[in-house]
């Protein structure tokens, strides 16, 4: 396996950043000034703590008297007491409500571009992941980065005052103590470096180690663990994984040794210097007071911790550049299935014309659909059969216009489906997709497939009772308000894989749409359920449209048309009745599907 | 966060968990602990001797008129010992700590995987063992390192502690009034605890569900869904309620916090720091009986003395929370499982036995088997049809030994099976379940589902892959049966579709000497031509092994030997197909509806 090529990611890390602050200020504009506001009280602050103590011991040193001195601490009591006010209404009061309103505004923003992305972005690997990561932290980043603006204005201004102060006292003090403090500066990054090359060097082995952690938590394996001898195979890597970060700990351990002795070294000798050479001053020199002294300490000690966390904050910048790029390729995104600008009248007729589709483009496109000829009318019921991956499912979703045909045309009532509005396109059609999915929200809120209300009730019990739920309705203390999933609520009903499906169809059902399609719905039910599906549909839809996908042909066989798909390609067509005399590749898997029940009814006849 | 327990731990409880916690370090690293305390002693001593008394020693000199080179050479000989302490304190860290670490990572993390591997199947269905499982798996090694480091940070404290007020003690008692003044923020700190919690937990339900919007929204599982229904508005507004609701929540507790937060710093700042300040000021203008060096070295004392105390509670806490954690952990791994080994020997041969059989799940209102009688003799090929949540599923579990049953027996060759081996009993079976998975291991690895040795030829991977059908997905692979499966480790691993990973979990089946062979519902992700190829391969290919076969399509279950119908819970009939036909019961009534569509069309065709 290929291991970082440690690609240098290249960000422009100060127009990102300008980036971000538009963002922010659109809206919250109260959060910039606050931010930067409080960034530089708290900097002229250090300053301030500073200053107090020079006056405090220069007073103490000069003799002034006890009224003085006592007048400088009170002085400092009453500072303390009002900027302590300030601190608080902004960081305990308004600042977790500031971002709580930015997350909620930004997030919005994000989930209407999202549903907004095409469908074929998800194909995109690369793309969706870092689709999935802008959506998980986006908000963490344009937070930090906030929170790590406030903090370097912070810093700046007090190591600026810092070191004004130090001029009135020593200016060889104040050099020496903004050279020490480039020189950590550097080495600081220096450490970042190794850091960042150490855990580049641990990820592919983070990831086996979890990995085999996952095994053995998620209760999708345990039966497999408890059944084969896959356990021994997981507990081996994860000694590996071990034997593994020994290693690189160990490999990395002298440079770690080399830099923090360095580290210290330099703090120490620097810490010591400047207080030899500040006693020199005051023993010697006589050219300081006490108080300088007292400054001079207190405002190295400072300067170090400043620096220390300055470097940090800086260093962030680039993790939340890079983060920032990745939200702005996905907010930048372009859908390009997009409005037309016709509303769907009723659908009387959906014509494919020569259409063939692939997923991806360039070198990975893979063709799945090719010159693809059909019509489906008002009333007819149409059913789709092939092999697994004989691209049938990719068909229906060219329908909804989920993706648009690479080749050839869809056409709604003679229109182009690109020519209607989506929301109106999508309204005429309902599916029930192989991987239906029921949200946690109540019964009658997965059916609707939005809010619901009371008015709305009579639909929805029709609509159960023709996906033939009315029995499991029944039994429900709640009925329609029951909350499925017990994702927030522990009384939550969980439905079995038959029951959801049904649901699910029941949301194609409310939706009275003209066409509708029914990807393999069976599949989770057992016969009888099945054969009172396939009743329950015909009976509900007797003059609406109906796309059918299965491959199981007892399903399909009294539709009106039958298209066999192959590799992509429609290879037959027509009634069950045409297809069997032709005696091509239908009948053939027909029969093969048949045998055993038909000899054996024979038998039995 | 941990979840606060209504519990109430006894300090008993408290001491045995984090000692417990030691015991696993102590086991891995005898010498981790008391090497990292001594550290904490040294490191704790250098810093009060360099901040406090080498100043004070350097400023009240001054006064007392020391010369220039005596106070600077003493300075100096320390700086020496402080940088010989921080290299070594280096290598310590880097050669041995981080090393021991290790160590103590890898013991506890093995222990917890051998022993979830132990626990009985239950434990993943029962949510409430299982959230312990999780978590001891989630976040056990930490919870044990964080006693460790709980525990040095104390005596970090303590010494810092003790050497502070000695000094302070040294320069004028009196001063440790001060330092005593924070003490009365112990109840507020306590309340500002619970304050946060309370918010937090007033939160949670509200977070859950901003999340949950979060996921649907970016998630490819919900991407069509949220294209083609109303989805998405609701989602949003759900989203943007809760956020409402939990700014409403900070709202309310955001007053009384900041009150807290004020009082709190106000006491400690100003109270205590200025006030000792204002003393200290006094004792060296107007008293005259103190020096300017202890003026300076006093506040930072104080101020240390005061920091140690004020989050005094919180060290007791601490130790409190991470007993909650060990407790989980202890929980888990105490778990006897009740699914263990017999001490007879396995058979050479005989009939699979369920005698009156009954089982129900924990927590389960209902029995899924109710005195479910059968008999499955060697070679036999066994189908059992009905339907979903019929309980056919759990039988398989049953006869893998996944659990035990409540009442009843399940027998091999006439001896109860809880009276055999465990593994060498499970052993005679091949299985593939169905929520079979693939693993991201080898092809071959996957094959033959344990590590591979020299003994496994080629030859026979390969041929258990042709036989399940994956021959054709095979050859398109560019390192054969050792391609890498998933691109989790490997990014030319291979991605297997639904039917493809079917079949390589079925080949499993063929790469292994099965006394009996058990197939849930296999061929539900395959289509009818390779569903078709499957069983007669499967009945080839099994020619001397059992097969039991679970599903509901009866078309599967026609050329069984013996057909078991389970309903509710048990069985309903049984006998061959054509038995099951004249008795004309409910599997004829089953049978008759799926082939109807077929047999009058296979009417027409001939």
């Amino acid at each position: 396996m290929k291991q970082n090529q440690k690609p240098k990611q290249k960000t422009n890390t100060l127009k990102n950043m300008m980036w971000m602050f538009k963002v922010v200020w659109r809206h919250t504009p109260g959060y910039i000034f606050w931010m930067i506001f409080e960034g530089v009280v708290w900097g002229f602050n250090h300053s301030i703590g500073i200053l107090y103590i020079e006056l405090l011991f220069n007073s103490l040193d000069s003799g002034i008297g006890f009224e003085h001195t006592a007048k400088i601490i009170l002085a400092y009591a009453v500072y303390l007491l009002l900027f302590n006010i300030f601190h608080q209404l902004y960081w305990t009061i308004y600042n977790p409500r500031i971002q709580k309103r930015l997350s909620i505004a930004l997030n919005s923003e994000l989930f209407r571009q999202a549903v907004r992305l095409d469908l074929a972005k998800y194909d995109d690997p690369e793309f969706y992941n870092d689709f999935v990561w802008s959506m998980e932290q986006s908000l963490s980043h344009i937070i930090g980065t906030m929170e790590d603006t406030g903090k370097l204005i912070n810093r700046l201004i007090a190591s600026v005052t810092l070191v004004s102060l130090l001029l009135s006292v020593n200016v060889v003090m104040a050099v020496v103590i903004v050279a020490v403090s480039i020189i950590m500066f550097f080495l600081q990054r220096y450490g970042n470096r190794i850091n960042k090359e150490m855990s580049e060097d641990m990820n592919p082995l983070n990831r086996e180690g979890s990995y085999v952690m996952r095994i053995f938590r998620l209760p999708d394996w345990a039966k497999e663990l408890r059944t084969s001898d896959i356990g021994d195979i997981m507990l081996g890597k994860y000694k590996k994984y071990y034997e593994g970060c020994k290693q690189i700990k160990l490999k990395y351990s002298n440079r770690y040794i080399i830099f923090y002795s360095t580290i210290n070294i330099v703090n120490i000798v620097a810490e010591v210097g400047m207080i030899v050479f500040m006693l020199y001053q005051v023993m010697v020199a006589q050219s300081v007071l006490l108080g300088g002294f007292a400054i001079a300490l207190n405002a190295y000690w400072k300067m170090t911790w400043q620096i220390g966390d300055l470097v940090n904050r800086v260093m962030n910048y680039h993790a939340h550049s890079l983060f920032i790029d990745k939200l702005i390729t996905f907010l930048d995104c372009k859908p390009e299935i997009v409005d037309g600008d016709s509303s769907a009248e009723p659908l009387e007729s959906l014509t494919i014309k020569g259409v063939s589709f692939a997923y991806g483009s360039g070198d990975k496109a893979k063709t799945v659909l090719e010159d693809i000829d059909m019509t489906i009318k008002r009333g007819e019921k149409i059913a789709i059969v092939g092999y697994n991956g004989a691209g049938k499912t990719t068909l229906t979703k060219l329908l909804m216009r989920l993706y648009d045909p690479t080749g050839g045309e869809i056409c709604y009532n003679g229109k182009p489906l690109s020519a209607y509005k989506l929301d109106s396109l999508r309204g005429r059609i309902a599916a029930v997709f192989q991987d239906y999915r029921i949200f946690a929200a109540t019964l009658g809120e997965n059916v609707v497939g939005g809010h619901y209300d009371a008015s709305m009730e009579p639909e929805v019990r029709a609509a159960l009772d023709a996906s033939a739920f009315t029995d499991k309705l029944n039994a429900l203390p709640k009925g329609i308000d029951t909350v499925l999933t017990r994702e927030f609520d522990d009384e939550g009903t969980q439905l079995s894989g038959g029951e959801a499906q049904k649901v699910a169809i029941a949301r194609a059902f409310y939706k009275q749409a003209d066409l509708i399609i029914l990807d393999e719905p069976s599949s989770a039910l057992d016969p009888i359920a099945e054969y009172a599906l396939n009743r329950a549909i015909s009976d509900y839809a007797k003059d609406k449209a109906i796309v059918f996908i299965s491959h199981r042909l007892s399903t399909t066989r009294s539709a009106d048309r039958i298209y066999m798909f192959d590799s992509g390609r429609i290879i037959e067509s027509g009634s069950h009745d045409e297809l069997i005399t032709r005696g091509g590749k239908y009948a053939q898997m027909f029969n093969l599907q048949a045998e055993q029940y038909r000899k054996k009814v024979a038998v039995e006849d | 966060m941990a979840k606060k327990d209504d519990k109430k731990y006894s300090v008993k409880r408290v001491v045995e968990n984090n000692l417990f916690a030691l015991k696993l370090i102590h086991e891995a690293a005898p010498f981790l602990t008391a090497a990292l305390i001594i550290d904490a002693i040294l490191q704790s001593l250098i810093s009060v001797i360099s901040n406090a008394y080498l100043l004070r020693y350097a400023i009240n000199g001054i006064e007392e008129g020391l010369t220039f080179s005596r106070i600077t050479t003493v300075i100096l000989i320390w700086m020496a010992v402080r940088i010989v302490f921080w290299v070594a304190k280096q290598f310590f860290n880097y050669k041995y700590v981080n090393i021991a670490s290790l160590k103590v990572s890898e013991l506890v993390n093995r222990r917890l995987l051998e022993h979830a591997e132990k626990c009985d199947l239950d434990c993943y269905e029962n949510p409430e063992f299982y959230d312990k499982l999780a978590k001891a798996l989630d976040g056990g090694l930490n919870s044990v390192f964080q006693v460790q480091s709980s525990l040095v940070q104390i005596v970090y404290f303590i010494i810092s502690f003790s050497a502070n007020t000695l000094l302070v003690i040294l320069i004028d008692p009196v001063l440790l009034i001060f330092s005593l003044i924070p003490l009365i923020n112990l109840p507020l700190n306590i309340k500002r605890n619970k304050l946060n919690y309370d918010r937090d937990m007033e939160s949670t339900v509200q977070n859950r569900r901003s999340d949950y919007s979060l996921r649907t929204f970016y998630l490819a599982d919900y991407a069509k869904e949220m294209r083609l229904s109303g989805m998405p508005t609701f989602m949003l507004d759900r989203f943007v309620e809760s956020g409402k609701k939990i700014l409403e929540i900070i709202r309310r507790y955001g007053v009384k916090l900041a009150i807290i937060d004020y009082a709190t710093n106000e006491i400690q700042e100003v109270v205590t720091t200025l006030g000792a300040t204002m003393y200290s000021v006094w004792k060296t203008l107007v008293v005259g009986t103190m020096g300017l060096g202890d003026c300076l070295v006093i506040l930072n004392s104080l101020n240390m003395i005061t920091y140690i105390l004020s989050n005094s509670s919180n060290y007791a806490l601490q130790f409190h929370n991470h007993a909650l954690y060990i407790d989980n952990l202890r929980d888990f791994l105490d778990y006897q499982p009740r699914i263990v080994d017999g001490a007879k020997p396995l058979p050479d041969d005989g009939d699979l036995v369920l005698d009156n059989v009954s089982f129900k799940y924990s927590g389960a209102e209902n029995c899924t088997l109710k005195n479910l009688s059968l008999r499955i003799k060697p070679h036999e090929k066994v189908a059992i049809v009905g339907h979903n949540g019929a309980g056919k599923t759990t039988l398989v579990k049953l006869l893998l030994r996944l659990y035990d049953a409540d009442s009843g027996s399940v027998s091999y060759g006439g001896v109860d099976v809880r009276d055999l081996p465990l593994k060498a009993y499970r052993d005679i079976f091949g299985s593939v379940m169905q929520d079979y998975h693939v693993f991201a291991l080898s092809v071959a690895e996957n094959v033959l589902r344990r590590a591979r040795t020299a003994a496994d030829s080629d030859d026979m991977i390969l041929d258990a892959l042709a036989k399940a059908g994956f021959g054709g997905k095979l050859s398109t692979f560019e390192w054969g049966i050792d391609t890498q499966i998933t691109k989790e480790f490997a990014d030319d691993g291979e991605n297997l579709s639904g039917g493809e990973a079917q079949k390589l979990a079925i080949s499993s089946i063929y790469a292994k000497d099965n006394r009996f062979v058990i197939l849930d519902e296999p061929s539900s992700a395959l289509d009818p031509i390779a569903e078709h190829e499957m069983y007669e391969n499967m009945l080839r290919a099994s020619g001397d092994c059992g097969v039991i076969f679970i599903s509901h399509r009866l078309s599967s279950a026609v050329s069984a030997d013996r057909i078991y119908l389970i309903e509710d819970g048990s069985v309903a009939e049984s006998g061959s197909h054509e038995e099951l036909m004249r008795l004309d019961g409910k599997y004829a009534q089953m049978f008759r509806h799926q082939a109807e569509n077929y047999v009058e069309s296979a009417e027409v065709a001939q």
